[in-house]
């Protein structure tokens, strides 16, 4: 077998082109005055300004958390570009027609439906290069719903009492050191507002693109659901082939009010480096949903099989009585990756329920370390937590590790946890040979197979992809 | 068909096979027994190319090809079978996607239309009333929570589906009761057709007496020891392996 | 903030009381005992335990034998007798049987080098002694270790003890440890087990505390190609518990740790174990029980270690958690690091409660709610129980499982 797996073909990362486009940035460097300069380019008003300070004050005093699986060089964070945008012929785009025609073509490259007629037609789009959000798609057909979809920016001007009211509301500036970062010098990202009743009509997606070598993205991204509001939201992101690490480090908080339901969906395609382990994205986000209300419901969907380095925590509060907080997760690790990620699911209200289901498939030389915390606070009747955290291995010099955390502090609650480990096994591939199935085809079926409870949870235009891109990822040094 | 001359082949440097000779043609049915250890069931991985095995002499042609030209996957889709003896679980696949997609790897070297999922779904329905299994096992995961006979039956229905020229079952009547006998063996029967050929893999009579074989061979300690018609397994049956052993002992 | 426990202690208490051959060594290790801090919640190895009841104590020495006392056993049994962590060296021994002082030899460096209360132990117990058990011993009945210890009835007396036993190859041997104490004492304990290659060992340990003393129990086992060992450990009664079992699997070696934990009142029960299947084809399975009451706490830490060449490992651990009281909590956190391949994990944990239709069960066949709870609670420890090897000691368990948990299923609706 470990002949079958080995020849198969390497397949280079496709997305490693860098557009070439006219730029504005800042010098590398971070102090007061270059969030002042982010925050006047921005034309923020003076109460945002004064909140990223006091993130960057908060930030000051922080260190940078140490987590045993996971060993990196630290980004030296006077050395990162803190702003960098496509530079705009005039502040705003009016139409596509003003947008650089090369940053177009990136987007054409790259698949994504950046015009409102292109195949995966009927998806939302806001797209963000380089932390700079260019453009929304389906913006007059969401408003006449009252649907706000826009970028942050975008927001922190149209509606800036709605910023104020929830930014910071699920993760303080204070939360943690990349949390403190962000809230400090984020660009740009999403803004979703649903309002009372309404059920979005259409996915809403933001793609994000890193372009410039040196600078790190720090997106923010709030969705705000009122009482009986759903929406479903994509979350795609790519970044080119360079051979120095980049860091993204982004914060979403997701709010749901009574009888509110959020599904938040990732595909995460960073450039994970190369199979020497050089270069590659830092991936460092906090995601945090917020149960409010009663009934309201979260879900996680995520498929993560880039970045050099994953460190993310997509976590649901759930403080409105019975609220529900869902954590569908595969993460994919191969050549020198190291992913150390996981869920938190906080049991705050009564009758809440959560449940997590995380597959987690390393190869290569790579490290896969599940984290999880089920904490049942002595308040929380009723409750109840299923999670099902599995690893395949694959070659014999990857590894997974498992760390669920169970605290409970209530004796009502009913809590469930199970893990398996496993591999493909010669035998298994042998079988599906001797059914005329290939082994590349054969491992891609194992792995499916494994990953069908999260794919299934995956919005269809996401699944369709996540599929082929698991093949696509683990189609290099196996064996 | 299968043509095998002096095959010699090892499982992790010890010799398992020293020197099998074999000639099948299409329209027969051979039977293969031994007593344990004999290398009954190595042949059948062998032939199928389980990776654990090598090939250390011989050579075997399959339908005029040179079989250890092809690879495993190959040689399924040329239409070699094999039915394990003990069948592999592939949790998360369901019996339906993966039946479909092997039924469709083997079209397509046929020259033949693929089927899609609904096209296939009416397919397949007459073929699990072959094997007596409920359409219910159809959205279940390939072999996942089975019995041992179930499992069994699942190999013969995926004979059905794949059609193949050469089948090769291994041991398939080892832990069936006798319904599930008499149906696989009723099933194997059904199969049979002028242009296809079935090796059957077994240690014990009781599967003969549902599917006639044309001939029997024993094998023993990696050889073929005794060649004949479906007599020589009814008296292997009734006086086991001794007087066999006796009368070829070197 | 007390940063170390050593500047709580009067000297005399910490002075190094092994024999004259022992204190060379003892004194290397208190030097780097003394620089450690104590461990705080915010070490990730203590994180759910709280060590601030160390700081309100007052340690003294645990004074010499008052008379031992005497447990019921088998008449024909082996007994060997410690008192205040001191053996009293028997008259005779069986054939097979070795009892001597421990040589003094430097030790191998092993991961609980940096654990605070294992260096602690090691820089000052008393006595070390080896129990070396051979092939020609033949006994149909167990080894019975039986050790009792009487703490400080006004402070709180610090003591250590230190055991070190051999099961010679192909020998098959039977060992219960059972600990009583009474008053305050803290006790830190440690058994080192050498399971030589294809021997068999079953051990089972039960610890009876007094209410408010604090035991940490230290077992560092070795298990060698082909043996197989088999723990089951109960601890009742203690303030604070903590129990390490630290296993280290040669090839095909087996190992079944099981562990039964009842707590009530403030009590805090600990399991912070580590399974290192360091070679091939080495099995474990750890089964874990804890049943919390009042305002207890329970704590499980199961950590197992797959090496990178430690292929066809076959590894299972079960933590099952009920919680019977309103402010009782539970905290798991069974870990899996895994760096072969083909080998075969698992781990499962739940918390819960008894269940509401066996309840309801058990009340229509006429038992009163009081007598269901017990009998279902009773349930939940049993198959737990059911493992440990020696009939007798079942029974004596059982009873006093069952007396535990009645008491207090009365007393809760009183």
């Amino acid at each position: 077998m470990a002949q079958d797996l080995s020849a198969l073909t390497g397949q280079a990362y496709k997305y490693g082109f860098v557009t070439d486009i006219e730029s504005e940035s800042v010098a590398p460097g971070l102090s007061e005055d270059v969030i002042r300069l982010i925050s006047a380019k921005k034309k923020e008003p003076e109460w945002l300004l004064a909140w990223r300070l006091k993130a960057y004050r908060h930030w000051l005093t922080m260190t940078e958390p140490e987590w045993a699986h996971v060993h990196y060089t630290k980004p030296n964070y006077n050395e990162i570009v803190y702003y960098s945008a496509p530079k705009p012929k005039q502040a705003k785009y009016a139409s596509m027609d003003e947008v650089d025609p090369e940053l177009l073509r990136t987007f054409e490259k790259l698949g994504v439906p950046i015009h409102e007629q292109s195949t995966l037609a009927g998806v939302a789009v806001d797209v963000v290069f380089d932390s700079v959000s260019v453009t929304t798609t389906y913006k007059d057909r969401l408003a006449k719903e009252g649907i706000i979809f826009c970028s942050f920016s975008e927001a922190v001007q149209e509606h800036p009492e709605l910023i104020k009211k929830y930014l910071g509301s699920v993760v303080p500036p204070s939360d943690n050191f990349f949390a403190a970062l962000n809230s400090a010098v984020f660009t740009d990202g999403s803004f979703v507002f649903i309002p009372k009743g309404v059920k979005c009509p259409m996915d809403l997606s933001t793609y994000f693109r890193i372009n410039n070598k040196e600078s790190g993205q720090f997106e923010r991204t709030l969705i705000v659901a009122e009482e009986g509001a759903t929406v479903s939201y994509l979350e795609g992101c790519t970044a080119p082939q360079f051979d120095t690490n980049q860091l993204h480090a982004a914060v979403v908080e997701l709010v749901a009010l009574d009888r509110a339901d959020i599904k938040y969906s990732t595909v995460q395609n960073w450039y994970a480096g190369d199979e020497k382990g050089v270069g590659g994205i830092f991936n460092f986000v906090t995601k945090r949903g917020l149960c409010k209300g009663i009934k309201s419901k979260i879900s996680w969907t995520q498929v993560e099989t880039g970045s050099a380095i994953t460190w993310k925590y997509p976590s649901c509060i759930l403080l409105g009585d019975d609220s529900v907080g869902e954590f569908y997760s595969v993460a994919l690790t191969n050549h020198y990756q190291q992913a150390d990620t996981g869920t938190k699911m906080i049991h705050l209200g009564r009758n809440t329920k959560s449940t997590i289901i995380s597959k987690g498939i390393a190869a290569g030389k790579s490290s896969n370390a599940y984290r999880g915390l089920v904490r049942v606070s002595p308040k929380a009747q009723g409750a109840r937590n299923f999670s099902q955290c599995d690893s395949m291995l694959i070659g014999s010099l990857s590894s997974a590790n498992t760390f669920p955390y169970l605290e409970v502090k209530n004796p009502s609650a009913k809590v469930e946890h199970e893990a398996t480990t496993s591999k493909i096994g010669e035998d298994q591939i042998f079988y599906l040979q001797q059914r005329g199935i290939n082994p590349e085809e054969a491992i891609s079926m194992i792995i499916n197979g494994f990953c069908k409870e999260v794919f299934r949870e995956l919005p269809m235009e996401f699944a369709v992809e996540a599929t082929k891109l698991l093949s696509l990822k683990l189609e290099n040094s196996v064996g | 068909m299968l043509s095998i001359k002096n095959l010699t082949a090892s499982v992790q440097e010890t010799p398992v096979l020293k020197g099998i000779s074999l000639e099948i043609k299409a329209g027969e049915i051979h039977a293969i027994m031994g007593p344990n250890g004999s290398g009954k069931s190595t042949l059948g991985k062998v032939l199928a190319g389980h990776p654990a095995y090598e090939v250390t002499g011989g050579e075997v042609t399959f339908l005029g090809k040179n079989l250890f030209d092809m690879e495993a996957d190959e040689r399924a889709r040329q239409g070699l079978f094999l039915g394990f003896q003990y069948p592999i679980e592939v949790p998360g696949v369901s019996n339906s996607q993966f039946l479909r997609m092997a039924y469709n790897k083997r079209a397509e070297t046929l020259g033949h239309e693929e089927l899609d999922p609904l096209e296939f779904e009416d397919f397949i329905h007459a073929k699990t009333a072959l094997v007596g299994m409920s359409d219910v096992f159809l959205d279940r995961s390939v072999n996942e929570g089975f019995s041992g006979g179930e499992k069994k039956r699942n190999e013969i229905l995926q004979m059905a589906v794949l059609n193949p020229a050469l089948a090769i079952l291994d041991e398939t009547d080892s832990g069936l009761d006798i319904d599930a006998l008499r149906i696989v063996g009723s099933a194997i029967t059904q199969l049979r057709r002028p242009d296809n050929a079935t090796i059957l893999i077994t240690h014990y009579q009781r599967l003969l007496d549902h599917v006639a074989p044309d001939f029997v061979h024993v094998l023993q300690a990696g050889r073929i020891i005794k060649s004949g018609g479906p007599e020589l397994a009814l008296r292997l049956e009734k006086e086991g392996y001794d007087w066999l052993l006796e009368e070829t002992r070197p | 903030m007390v940063m170390s426990l050593a500047s709580l202690f009067p000297v005399a208490v910490l002075e190094a009381q092994g024999s004259p051959a022992w204190q060379t060594l003892q004194r290397q290790d208190q030097v780097v005992w003394t620089s450690m801090p104590l461990p705080t919640l915010q070490d990730e190895d203590w994180k759910y335990f709280d060590l601030r009841p160390l700081h309100d104590v007052t340690y003294v020495s645990v004074s010499d034998s008052q008379a031992p006392i005497a447990l019921r056993v088998e008449p024909s049994a082996l007994r060997l007798y410690w008192n205040q962590g001191r053996l009293q060296l028997p008259a005779a021994l069986p054939d097979g049987i070795i009892l001597r002082p421990l040589a003094p030899q430097a030790r191998s460096a092993s991961r609980l080098d940096q654990d605070y209360f294992f260096r602690m132990n090691q820089s000052f117990f008393p006595e070390a002694y080896e129990l070396r058990i051979q092939k020609s011993f033949h006994a149909k009945d167990p080894i019975y270790l039986e050790s009792t210890l009487e703490g400080s009835p006004q402070n709180m007396g610090l003591a250590f003890s230190r055991l070190h036993i051999v099961v010679e190859s192909g020998v098959d041997v039977q060992i219960v440890e059972r600990f009583k104490g009474s008053h305050a004492y803290h006790l830190v304990s440690v058994v080192t087990l050498e399971i030589e290659k294809e021997a068999q060992m079953d051990f089972e340990r039960l610890h009876y505390d007094a209410s408010v003393a604090f035991h940490f129990s230290y077992l560092q086992a070795r298990v060698g190609r082909g043996a197989r060992l088999g723990v089951r450990t109960v601890g009742l009664g203690s303030r604070l518990r903590r129990d390490i079992p630290d296993i280290f699997l040669e090839e095909a070696a087996s190992v079944e740790l099981d562990g039964l934990c009842l707590l009530r009142d403030q009590q805090l029960g600990d399991t912070h174990s580590f399974i290192h299947h360091a070679h091939p084809h080495a099995q474990s399975r750890q089964l874990h029980k804890c049943i919390v009451q009042d305002h207890s706490k329970g704590i499980f830490n199961g950590q197992i270690l797959v090496a990178l060449n430690a292929q066809q490992t076959d590894a299972q651990q079960e933590s099952r958690n009920l919680i019977l009281g309103d402010h009782a909590s539970i905290d798991t956190k069974p870990q899996l690091e895994i760096y072969a391949d083909d080998v075969k994990c698992a781990h499962g944990a739940t918390i819960g409660q008894l269940d509401l239709d066996e309840l309801f069960y058990l009340q229509s066949r006429g038992f009163s709610e009081t007598a269901a709870r017990g009998l279902l609670t009773f349930a939940f420890a049993s198959d737990l129980l059911g493992r440990i090897r020696v009939p007798v000691l079942q029974k004596a368990l059982k009873q006093e499982v069952i007396h535990r948990l009645q008491m207090d299923i009365l007393g809760e609706l009183s």
